[in-house]
């Protein structure tokens, strides 16, 4: 049987835990609450943990979970003094995570690329500025490794819903992402496998538009441009294998934040042909290590 | 020797979905430069064989090798207009009639430098002619996701099962 995959899993280990525990400003952890710059948040407890993120693949009849440390925590935004421990203790947590995991996981690294790491997670705003990022970019595309745009911190609205930043400023962050990598980034990294978290918030969606003011779609279509399909469904999923083809999309979950069991459910509603392309060979293909 | 999809984009109407006289002269275009199909073609005893050779938002492209007694099945596009071209070797396709007393089966050739087209509800099927083996370009608009099969229900009825191309390409491999 094919392994399959989970592209978009996160994960907290105790190392920085503990280390968010420690701290006294946002970000940091109170008991299992987490304060963050942009509001509070009631975890459940453990469930960021590796025991948990086994416990559900194995349920979900997942082979290997690519975790990472989502951006949202507002890490990047910190001084550098303060960044540091808290990315130090996420490195060592996930390397050890991943050596304990028996093969079950892979990890991103936070703001470089590192051995022991299948590539680097950034936040969404980080592709505004492909100068500042070229360092990172170059050296992935160098070690054939995998680049993942996800949402950033996103400031809430006063008196918005709690469900506001997810579904308006996340979306909104991963379109501007999407669209700057068009613009610039495509042909300045043409080996670099990028994949985009939550269907890049709808960018797809967007490409009549696009060419309605004379951007060429075609360029769109990169073989090194990947979406994952957290937190959408049937409708989503099918318009964009529709416009995509079956190449660019994969399954990730978003998983713990969300239950992965909705868009699973979605993915393998299409079949068994589908689950083989979004779970098995479009991971497969990547996650190969291509050394340019 | 010309790179596929380089070639094949240089060499489209427009960046928008085609009309079917324009598919028929894409597949004709593309089925009469040899050094962009030929390297693709694989004639395979145990299954017909096709490959991607090109897609985008609006078109995608197929080359298709047959031999045998290698065949589709009845099918629909659901959405996408077709155009065909028959590079070499010689087709069947077969169609539903509709006559006074019911559904008959009606076939036609299409030899080797034929093209035709049809619309998405068209529901044809295609089959090796026999004699030598056989390469065909299809070109879809909108390209192809879902096609609807036809085939017997298990009691007697016809019913369509709804497939995407990502099944049929699973199924050949």
């Amino acid at each position: 049987m094919n392994a399959t995959y989970d592209l978009h899993r996160h994960l907290w280990p105790v190392e920085l835990l503990e280390e968010l525990r420690r701290r006294r400003e946002p970000p940091r952890l109170d008991g299992w609450t987490l304060r963050l710059a942009d509001g509070d948040y009631d975890l459940e407890p453990h469930a960021y943990g590796l025991e948990r993120c086994l416990a559900e693949l194995d349920r979900d009849g997942i082979s290997v979970a690519v975790v990472s440390l989502p951006p949202t925590l507002g890490i990047d935004e910190l001084p550098a003094e303060e960044a540091e421990p808290l990315r130090a203790a996420y490195h060592e947590g996930a390397l050890a995570a991943v050596a304990a995991s028996g093969g079950r996981l892979r990890a991103l690294a936070l703001d470089r690329p590192r051995d022991g790491f299948a590539g680097v997670c950034v936040a969404a705003s980080a592709l505004a500025d492909l100068d500042a990022l070229a360092p990172v970019l170059d050296e992935l595309q160098r070690r054939g490794e995998l680049l993942f745009v996800h949402p950033g911190l996103s400031p809430a609205a006063e008196g918005a819903p709690p469900w506001w930043q997810a579904v308006v400023g996340y979306t909104a962050q991963m379109q501007a992402a999407y669209a700057a990598w068009l613009a610039a980034g495509v042909d300045r990294w043409p080996d670099l496998r990028v994949l985009f978290a939550i269907l890049a918030g709808g960018g797809p969606f967007q490409l009549e538009r696009f060419r309605s003011r004379g951007f060429d779609v075609r360029r769109a279509q990169q073989p090194t441009i990947f979406f994952d399909v957290a937190s959408y469904g049937n409708r989503a999923i099918e318009h964009c294998l529709a416009t995509l083809g079956g190449d660019a999309l994969v399954y990730g979950s978003d998983a713990p934040v969300l239950d992965p069991r909705i868009t699973l459910a979605a993915v393998r509603s299409f079949g068994e042909a589908v689950v083989n392309v979004l779970c098995h060979s479009n991971p497969e293909e990547l996650l190969s290590a291509r050394h340019a | 020797m010309h790179d596929t999809r380089e070639w094949i984009a240089g060499h489209l109407p427009g960046d928008r979905d085609l009309e079917r006289p324009e598919l028929a002269e894409l597949a004709t275009l593309i089925g009469r430069e040899p050094d962009v199909w030929r390297r693709h073609v694989v004639h395979d005893p145990g299954k017909r064989y096709y490959t991607q050779l090109y897609r985008d938002g609006h078109v995608d492209i197929w080359l298709i090798c047959w031999m045998d007694d290698q065949k589709t099945g009845y099918h629909d596009h659901d959405l996408s207009s077709g155009g065909v071209y028959v590079c070499e070797g010689a087709l069947v396709e077969d169609r539903f009639r509709i006559t006074t007393t019911g559904l008959e089966h009606a076939s036609r050739i299409r030899e080797a430098g034929e093209s035709f087209v049809f619309d998405a509800a068209y529901i044809h099927g295609m089959r090796h002619a026999g004699g030598p083996p056989a390469s065909s370009i299809h070109c879809y608009s909108p390209p192809l996701w879902r096609m609807g099969y036809y085939e017997e229900d298990g009691q007697g009825s016809l019913s369509r099962v709804s497939m995407t191309y990502l099944d049929e390409v699973a199924e050949s491999a």
